[in-house]
């Protein structure tokens, strides 16, 4: 009987999300602050990505996008903001993929087809949320600020209750 | 009305306000109403996203229902294993005392059984020795036994450390007595080559992680993948916190989680709809054989199934060599993916008819588990039993085909003369007899009988031990195969033999002989469930294998009974229908016998570690003999093919013993002596030994290899 080794297989969602790390990276590079918290976040989806640890992945995504959220509380513009955030969700989305296809397939399989429609997808999503998002920033009246919260607090509660 | 009633209108509600608060910021006079709704809303959303985000940290996706492994055989415990589990699971405290002593009256016991076989002193005196702490020079191990008559119902530090310093020594001490032993058997020597070569073999478990599917073949489940868990809280977290510091853009940038949060709402994982074929190269391979299987999966569906994982259900003991059952690929309507992997055969009908699917929708949040059934395919490998027959040497001996009786009859062995009476034939007459006396005399023969022997293998959960975890051989599988060879040797002899099982998974072949008859029984040895690759399951509390349940509580009357034609060539063995309530089994006579339903027996410990736990071992042995004993021919010899490694193992033997039957205990080492508590199980197994010995029952032991699929070379 042979002893089965898993070993890695770089994978088109790793390279996807590495890209999209340094999407985020590029885009808080703005602001010394949220560049050292966008490093950081990448140094950590690198290391959950070799580790194959989800939650190390997960967080990496939350450390880049609190980046994106303090560069776009300071120095930060439109595109840096949509860019930085979509790509931290991104950058999580397409590297917990990537291990999930890891522990389900062995490294012999090739899966570039799967993983390049779940990008499309995902990356689609962010395309059409961020051009809607771009559209209302600029066509909402300042001062809304209400009117957002309430919005927020409508989806939040909406989503609980549509929830399956 | 329930929650999810009372909060839809709240969130109507919202959308509206906010819809027209943002159109109309100048609406709300009241500055304190605004900050006091926006600071609400920071609250629960901060503190709703810090819960979201830990939880999506600590959490994973669904281990339970991950896609399977498969092509690995099921990985078997080593004698003592368990025992070293129990002593890392137990406490320190009061609460665990009575796990303690349990474990403690084990290691006393064998304490004791060596001090009596080494010292030679009687079990008082060897008992007050090892309560006294001078039977060993360890302080340690003497100190496990201090105060053992008033039990440790108190905090007790350093227990498991003074367990294993205990079974070292109770080993030390019985290497040192076997070893001064001059009348050192064989068998023996054969033990401790397998000790040695298992020396190496210190990690546990298997090499990758094993996942199962807990899903017959037709069931399906729709379940949420929990990836997208916390996207929600990230985007109102970041809202409030951009409300807080008064940027625009940190509000905007929440707008990426409620896209999201969307997004995984959107779809659903598709059904399968899927068309297999499954082909594999050979269906009668020999063990060691590769057998190559092609799975051929179609989507036979109007959708495109954006991510399907498949696996197919490799049979349990065959193990891929080559290539992968698992894969995940995209399908669209029509297409096909290919997969092919290769098997090494072992013994056993192996049957492919199922496959996992897992499918995802595009943003893989939700999953759809199912196992579908598929057509069957069949390998049979039966390991060539009759080769090794003649290896049995010494075993077969103590099994003579035949015996004398003292009937005379049509055999060829002179019995003794009688006087010539009219009508006996013109041969029979004793010519020398009438030369020398001038009297006519008869000759008289023997009437030859021909012995019943009765193979037993214990097919128990105790019994799927190994002595090395990497190889994965099962001491079942070892015992089917000693039971297979000694089955092909008995009958080249001229025996009626039979089979069974003892064990939660009935299996009783009764004694015959002939061509059609050592078919049968290889081939019940080759495929029957009782002597499978996987441990039956264990039995629920009220003593039945859950496994054997049907509804209305009685078990499937012809399931576990080995069927034959109705009348073989050559034995007269027969098979009736089963009338309600009981089973029909085959009886050697001709006949029928019913009997009722058994049930799974109480002797379906997990573990062989377990036994101290147990009910009485005579107990459990009387109530594992309630199905076979009862078929057993009251004149049958026995050969009980058993590891041994639990007391209740021998305890069947004294029973057989003790209802009238020759009793030869066939006994393979599966022990091993990488570990304190391996090292004591090890030692335990020898005492057995020793005991049934000393109790008259015949005992032969054997190292058998480690290998599964070796076809040959297994040897007494």
């Amino acid at each position: 009987m042979s002893v089965v080794v898993r070993e890695h297989r770089l994978r088109l969602s790793h390279g996807l999300a590495v890209v999209a790390a340094l999407a985020t990276v590029t885009a808080v590079r703005v602001g010394q602050i949220g560049l050292v918290a966008g490093l950081g976040g990448a140094a950590l989806l690198a290391t959950g990505l070799v580790w194959r640890s989800r939650g190390v992945v997960a967080l990496a995504g939350v450390a880049l996008f609190a980046a994106t959220v303090l560069v776009a509380a300071g120095p930060g513009g439109l595109t840096e903001t949509l860019l930085g955030a979509f790509g931290a969700v991104l950058a999580a989305d397409f590297g917990t993929f990537a291990l999930g296809i890891d522990r389900d397939v062995d490294p012999s399989v090739a899966t570039t087809r799967v993983e390049a429609l779940h990008a499309i997808g995902s990356l689609t999503v962010a395309l059409l949320a961020g051009g809607l998002g771009y559209a209302l920033f600029r066509s909402v009246p300042r001062g809304s600020t209400l009117g957002v919260v309430a919005l927020l607090f409508a989806a939040a509660v909406l989503a609980a209750v549509l929830r399956p | 009305m329930n929650r999810r009633q009372l909060l839809l209108p709240v969130g109507i509600v919202a959308a509206g306000a906010g819809v027209v608060l943002t159109l109309r910021p100048g609406l709300v006079p009241s500055p304190w109403l605004t900050s006091g709704f926006v600071l609400g809303v920071w609250v629960v959303g901060l503190g709703g996203a810090a819960l979201a985000v830990l939880a999506r940290l600590t959490g994973d996706e669904g281990e339970s229902r991950r896609l399977p492994t498969a092509g690995e055989r099921p990985a078997y415990r080593v004698p003592g294993d368990g025992l070293a589990d129990r002593t890392a699971a137990v406490g320190a405290s009061d609460r665990d005392a009575t796990e303690r002593d349990r474990i403690r009256d084990r290691l006393h016991d064998a304490a004791v059984a060596i001090l009596v076989r080494r010292e030679g002193i009687d079990e008082a005196d060897a008992a007050d020795r090892v309560d006294a702490g001078d039977w060993t020079a360890d302080a340690d191990a003497a100190a496990l036994f201090a105060g053992t008559g008033s039990r440790h119902d108190h905090v007790e530090t350093g227990f498991a450390r003074r367990v294993d310093a205990v079974a070292d020594a109770v080993a030390a001490l019985f290497e040192g007595d076997t070893s001064a032993d001059d009348e050192q058997t064989d068998a023996s020597a054969n033990a401790d080559d397998t000790d040695a070569s298992g020396a190496g073999t210190s990690s546990p478990g298997s090499d990758t992680e094993s996942v199962s599917l807990e899903l017959d073949p037709g069931e399906e489940l729709l379940e949420r993948s929990g990836r997208w868990r916390g996207i929600q809280g990230l985007a109102l977290a970041v809202t409030t916190v951009g409300i807080l510091v008064g940027a625009p853009l940190v509000i905007l940038s929440g707008v990426v989680g409620v896209a999201f949060a969307a997004y995984a709402r959107v779809w659903e994982a598709p059904s399968p709809t899927l068309a297999v074929e499954r082909a594999v190269s050979g269906t009668d391979p020999r063990p060691g054989e590769r057998v190559e299987v092609t799975l051929s999966v179609r989507n036979r569906g109007e959708r495109l199934l954006p991510d399907v994982r498949v696996c197919d259900d490799v049979p349990a003991g065959l193990c891929v060599v080559d290539g992968t059952p698992r894969h995940t690929t995209a399908l669209r309507p029509g297409k096909t993916a290919t997969i092919s992997y290769t098997v090494e055969a072992v013994r056993g009908e192996h049957t492919f008819d199922s496959l996992a699917v897992v499918t995802r929708d595009i943003s893989a949040a939700s999953r759809r588990v199912s196992r579908l059934p598929t057509e069957s395919a069949t390998v049979t490998c039966r390991p060539a039993f009759g080769e090794h027959s003649v290896s049995l040497g010494d075993l077969a001996t103590l099994l003579s085909g035949r015996t004398e009786v003292a009937e005379t009859g049509t055999g060829v062995s002179f019995h003794s003369l009688r006087e010539h009476r009219r009508g006996d034939p013109l041969g029979s007459l004793d010519w020398g007899h009438l030369a020398k006396t001038g009297e006519f005399a008869t000759r008289r023969y023997d009437e030859p009988r021909t012995v019943r022997v009765a193979v037993l293998v214990d097919a128990r959960a105790a019994a799927y031990v190994t002595d090395d975890d990497r190889r994965r051989r099962s001491a079942v599988d070892v015992c089917a195969c000693a039971a297979g060879a000694l089955t092909a040797g008995l009958l080249a002899d001229g025996a009626l033999v039979g089979l069974g099982a003892v064990g939660p998974r009935p299996c009783w072949v009764p004694a015959g002989n002939g061509r059609d008859h050592r078919e049968r029984l290889l081939r019940t040895l080759t495929s029957h469930e009782a002597f499978g690759w996987e441990a039956p399951d264990p039995v629920t509390a009220d003593g039945r294998s859950p496994a054997s349940e049907q509804p209305g509580g009685m078990a499937d009357p012809t399931a576990n009974v080995v069927r034959s034609a109705a009348a073989s060539e050559d034995g007269g063995v027969t098979m009736a229908d089963a009338p309600a309530g009981g089973r029909v089994v085959a009886v050697s006579d001709g006949g029928s016998a019913l009997v009722d339903e058994r049930s799974g027996d109480a002797d379906e410990s997990a573990s062989p570690d377990q036994h101290d736990a147990d009910p009485d071992p005579t107990e459990t042995a009387k109530r594992l003999l309630d199905d076979v004993g009862t078929r057993l021919p009251g004149d049958a010899q026995v050969v009980f093919c058993t590891p041994l490694v639990d007391d209740a193992a021998a305890a069947v033997a004294r029973q057989l013993r003790a209802r009238g039957h020759d009793v030869l205990v066939a006994s393979p080492d599966v022990t091993g002596d990488d570990t304190p508590c391996r090292r004591l199980a090890g030692v335990e197994r020898r005492l057995r030994l020793d005991g049934l010995r000393r109790d008259g029952v015949a005992v032969h032991e054997w190292t058998p290899p480690a290998d599964p699929t070796a076809d040959s070379g297994w040897s007494v």
